[in-house]
């Protein structure tokens, strides 16, 4: 807090909290100072100048990579920015990707070799290619389904009973078995839900029901 | 209009003028990326220099993150302003790059292949009248090399003219807190190591 009180950045409420603090309290008036010095020399801690020609062949080589008629620039950096490249494993040197990427994010051939920490990886025959590209998941997915599949069917028959079994009415229920029943109207008013209160504080049951229109 | 306002307003306008060039500058419009590297050059540079403390480093630094932003580009949502993205960029380039050549230093990278280091030799001798202002430079850049990284990160950003609590915490992705933490902490520690220079 005290260094968004010595760079005005707090909220007025915070601001007015640590105001009335630092009347009573000498060392964190003193910690404010220093923090404000420090900002001041280094607000006046400027680099070295660059000379203009170095801007001006900086630019050149910016308008030949998106102009694409230069030689794309190898790069010693990777900034792990989601918004330039996605998360993505890379393919063994020569393997072809089998997901495209955007032609702008595609690196000149040898570049991911001359990025610092690269090693070089073993070309693949067509057999270890073939093996590296097989679905490795596929049939999990198909597993997974069929399971999913099963559990909602078996949902849905203890669920539906039938037209002709009837369902015992929350209100009724609650009668029989003697418990409070408490109604809430839900955000959509078509709908209310009924909560069976048994013993102590414990919900016994709960029932979502059209509301009924009188 | 208060200070406060007229700020504002002008940080809303660099961003719509931002947002413009942008659009122009992916279909190609190279007088567009010219102003877009001209209007932010110099701050991306000085950012670059306080976290790597040498200006041929900062260079290189600068043009990687202008390459990796002309490269993203298109991927490049408009979720946040266009300086807040920019200027991650140059941050994560900028640590990438200190890393990059701590690993090289320690020799753990294969030569082949890796461009020239950057000179990090003894200083060039300023004239005479700026001679002041480069040793307390110098005894900055050293005291800020004792910072731990995220620390710096944090400071370095805000210490830039028009930056924000609420900006620098969208640009390194942490909460307004941890930005009010981090700087108080940074700046705590170079006040020790400092004192000699600042009294």
């Amino acid at each position: 807090m005290l260094a968004g009180y010595a760079d005005d950045e707090l909220t007025a409420v915070e601001r007015e909290a640590v105001a009335a603090h630092l009347e009573a309290c000498g060392r964190c008036r003193q910690l404010v100072l220093d923090q404000q010095r420090l900002q001041h020399v280094l607000e006046s801690y400027t680099p070295p100048p660059v000379p203009e020609e170095r801007w001006e062949a900086m630019g050149k080589r910016l308008r030949a990579e998106l102009q694409g008629t230069g030689l794309r620039a190898v790069l010693k950096t990777r900034p792990r920015i989601e918004a330039l490249e996605p998360e993505r494993t890379e393919p063994p040197a020569g393997a072809e990707d089998p997901t495209p990427l955007p032609a702008a994010w595609l690196a000149a051939p040898g570049a991911a070799a001359a990025r610092p920490g690269a090693a070089a990886r073993p070309r693949a025959g067509a057999a270890g290619l073939a093996w590296a590209r097989r679905p490795r998941f596929g049939w999990m997915a198909h597993v997974a389904g069929a399971v999913a599949a099963g559990f909602l069917l078996l949902v849905g028959l203890l669920v539906y009973r039938g037209p002709d079994e009837a369902r015992p009415e929350p209100r009724a229920l609650a009668l029989q078995k003697d418990v409070e029943i408490m109604e809430v109207q839900m955000v959509d008013p078509g709908y209310t839900v009924v909560l069976m209160v048994g013993d102590a504080t414990d919900v016994a049951a709960i029932w979502v029901v059209p509301t009924e229109t009188n | 209009m208060g200070e406060a306002e007229s700020k504002a307003r002008g940080v809303d306008e660099a961003a719509q003028r931002d947002a413009e060039l942008v659009a122009r500058a992916r279909t190609g419009d190279t007088r567009a990326l010219d102003e877009l590297f001209g209007r932010h050059r110099q701050a991306a540079y000085t950012v670059a220099y306080r976290l790597l403390g040498n200006a041929e480093d900062a260079l290189d630094a600068v043009q990687e993150a202008f390459i990796h932003a002309m490269r993203g580009l298109p991927g490049f949502r408009g979720q946040s302003s266009f300086r807040t993205w920019f200027y991650r960029i140059v941050t994560h380039a900028a640590l990438d790059y200190r890393r990059w050549r701590s690993l090289r230093a320690a020799g753990s990278l294969d030569a082949e292949g890796a461009p020239e280091p950057a000179a990090t030799g003894p200083r060039r001798r300023s004239p005479p009248e700026e001679a002041a202002a480069a040793d307390l430079r110098e005894a900055i850049d050293k005291a800020l090399a004792n910072v731990s990284e995220k620390n710096r990160a944090a400071l370095v950003l805000f210490a830039l003219e028009g930056m924000s609590y609420q900006e620098v915490a969208d640009v390194l992705g942490i909460s307004i807190g941890t930005v009010m933490s981090r700087i108080f902490n940074a700046r705590q520690r170079l006040r020790g190591l400092l004192a000699s220079e600042i009294g």
